[in-house]
């Protein structure tokens, strides 16, 4: 078991790809405390955590909320003595044209996508620190992180913010012993209960795009996670790993 | 994840990194055909790992030949029927240090790109039709963060300019042939290393051992981590991108580099 007697966090582990990683690291060894905007669902993931064996505690958060988020970590090192790895996964998204756009919700998703990240990795830095015995920060950004499209300036913009955060956190933490890497999923079919899965048409033109020719699914994320997270990643530090299918890779040209 | 009943080719497999990758793969139980151009060395790493009980081949293999890589390629498949990994590991700058563009001669240009470059293109095209005809595939490619450029002295690097551009040419290589793949069931991938020190007597190890101690101290500093990383690291991260682990991803270059 490669993860076994670590301590995890995974925020935004209520539903969708959250869930998944929360399930894949307990299956892999690892206590996890489920933190979300949702208590009572984070506790329903928690409880699955515990059907594996593992330790499991759960933590209604808000990410943005940086009081709120101290007192998870207290909440965590009470449960598990120590926080090994954070997966910052929380994240909202949203579609809106910039001559559109209400102020509101620019300032919402950079809130918790952005401003979240920062707040989770420096509490949770500060504590791996504490220990001295290094750590590993998993941040979940997106292909739109890196690949523009219309309509995302403000979740593109978080996400490519979490690319540069993640790059200038490696270099930081290095030293202590710390990574930080992220995974950028491409468009990933969750089944979750709280985001609608997109349009018929957006998934088939997205998936146009993608040579491997299918969206991922949540298992191929958590994979990812939990190969970051693991000591066979020891030496791979400020990297992003596109989990897209290949989309990143290029885009299919147009034949005519 | 374990490789039972999975066959791989590793080039480059007599030391260094495709020596680590040779073992880690035999540790999860992969049966392995280990080919490189010293041909002596590489049957003593498949003796090593037949010893702890792993299925493992050695071959004599140019990489810049394509007639010495379609025999690979068919010994692969009469020893085990089947290949499922390829990792094109064949390579290096070599042991001279060359910094200036104006002692890189045609003829040495012309070495590196085909070391470095072309044997990882004459090794995919040998065996894509084997793994498109099964409808699967895994091929884990070796860049370098000279891909990137490097600033000031050489260090371990040996002919730096065209090194560097034949592993830029990698990525290329490994993100156009993931995308006309794509739907094959065949994954295409990249391991970028870093500083990373190999066992005694490898090529990287050599040529630290003869630099200054500041020199050596100046290359862990300018590493995040602090520190030159091990073969078994690469070969970790190569074990990701040969496994079913790796599920989604295609067409992308893995950094292990500590950060730098
Ligand atoms: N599903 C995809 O296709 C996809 C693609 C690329 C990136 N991502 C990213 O992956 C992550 C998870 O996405 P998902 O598809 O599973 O979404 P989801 O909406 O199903 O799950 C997100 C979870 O985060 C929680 N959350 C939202 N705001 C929060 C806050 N302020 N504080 C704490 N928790 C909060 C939600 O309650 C929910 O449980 C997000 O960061 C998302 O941007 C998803
Ligand atoms: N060690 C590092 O710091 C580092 C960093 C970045 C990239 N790399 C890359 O990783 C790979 C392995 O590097 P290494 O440090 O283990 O190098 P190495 O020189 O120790 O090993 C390379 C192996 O390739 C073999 N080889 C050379 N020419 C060949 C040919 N024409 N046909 C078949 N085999 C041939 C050699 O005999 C040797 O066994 C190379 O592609 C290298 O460019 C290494």
């Amino acid at each position: 078991m490669t993860l076994e007697g670590k301590a995890a966090i995974v925020t935004g582990g209520a539903h969708g790809l959250g869930r998944a990683i929360a399930l894949r690291l307990a299956h892999d060894g690892s206590d996890v405390m489920v933190a979300d905007l949702l208590g009572g669902d984070a506790e329903a993931v928690a409880d699955e955590v515990r059907a594996l064996g593992r330790r499991a505690a759960s933590f209604e958060v808000d990410v943005s909320d940086a009081g709120a988020v101290g007192a998870m970590v207290m909440a965590t090192v009470e449960a598990f003595g120590r926080i090994d790895i954070l997966v910052n996964d929380a994240g909202v998204s949203g579609e809106s044209a910039l001559l559109g756009m209400e102020e509101s919700f620019w300032d919402r998703i950079m809130a918790v996508n952005l401003k979240g990240n920062f707040l989770c990795s420096q509490a949770v830095a500060r504590q791996m620190v504490a220990q001295g015995e290094g750590g590993r920060i998993v941040n979940i950004t997106s292909t739109a992180g890196a690949n523009a499209r219309p309509g995302a300036s403000a979740y593109a913009s978080s996400k490519a913010g979490i690319i540069q955060f993640t790059k200038v956190l490696a270099l930081e933490l290095g030293g202590e012993g710390i990574t930080v890497n992220a995974v950028g999923p491409g468009m990933t079919l969750t089944g979750s209960e709280v985001k609608p899965a997109p349009s018929d048409g957006y998934q088939k033109a997205f998936v146009g795009q993608v040579p491997m020719g299918r969206p991922g699914a949540p298992a191929d994320i958590a994979a990812a996670v939990a190969f970051l997270a693991s000591t066979d990643a020891a030496y791979v530090n400020g990297q992003v790993i596109f989990v897209d299918g290949g989309y990143s890779a290029g885009k299919l040209s147009v034949s005519g | 994840m374990s490789f039972e009943g999975k066959t791989a080719i590793i080039t480059g497999a007599a030391q260094g990194i495709g020596r680590a990758v040779a073992l880690e793969f035999a540790e999860r139980g992969a049966n392995l055909l280990l080919a490189d151009i010293q041909s002596a060395k590489v049957e003593s790493v498949a003796a090593e790992i037949r010893a702890f009980g792993s299925k493992a081949t050695a071959t004599a293999v140019d990489v810049t030949d394509s007639n010495s890589v379609a025999s690979m390629v068919e010994l692969a498949l009469s020893e085990f029927e089947q290949v499922d990994i390829l990792v094109n590991d064949a390579g290096g700058s070599g042991t001279e240090g060359v910094l200036r563009i104006e002692e890189v001669s045609e003829d040495r240009w012309d070495a590196q790109v085909d070391l470095n470059l072309k044997g990882a293109f004459l090794c995919c095209k040998a065996i894509v039709p084997h793994m498109r005809r099964r409808g699967s595939g895994r091929i884990v490619n070796l860049s370098s963060s000279n891909a990137k450029g490097h600033f000031g002295p050489l260090n371990t690097s040996g002919i730096r300019l065209p090194y560097a551009a034949a592993k830029a040419g990698i990525i290329g290589l490994t993100a156009q042939l993931a995308r006309d793949l794509g739907r094959s069931g065949i994954y295409v991938n990249c391991v970028l290393p870093g500083f990373i020190l190999t066992e005694e007597g490898a090529r990287v190890r050599g040529r630290y051992e003869e630099l200054q101690q500041a020199s050596q101290e100046a290359m862990a500093e300018a590493v995040p981590l602090g520190r030159a990383g091990r073969a078994d690291e690469v070969a970790k991260a190569v074990a990701f991108m040969a496994s079913d682990e790796a599920s989604y991803i295609t067409g992308t270059v893995l950094d292990v580099t500590g950060g730098r």
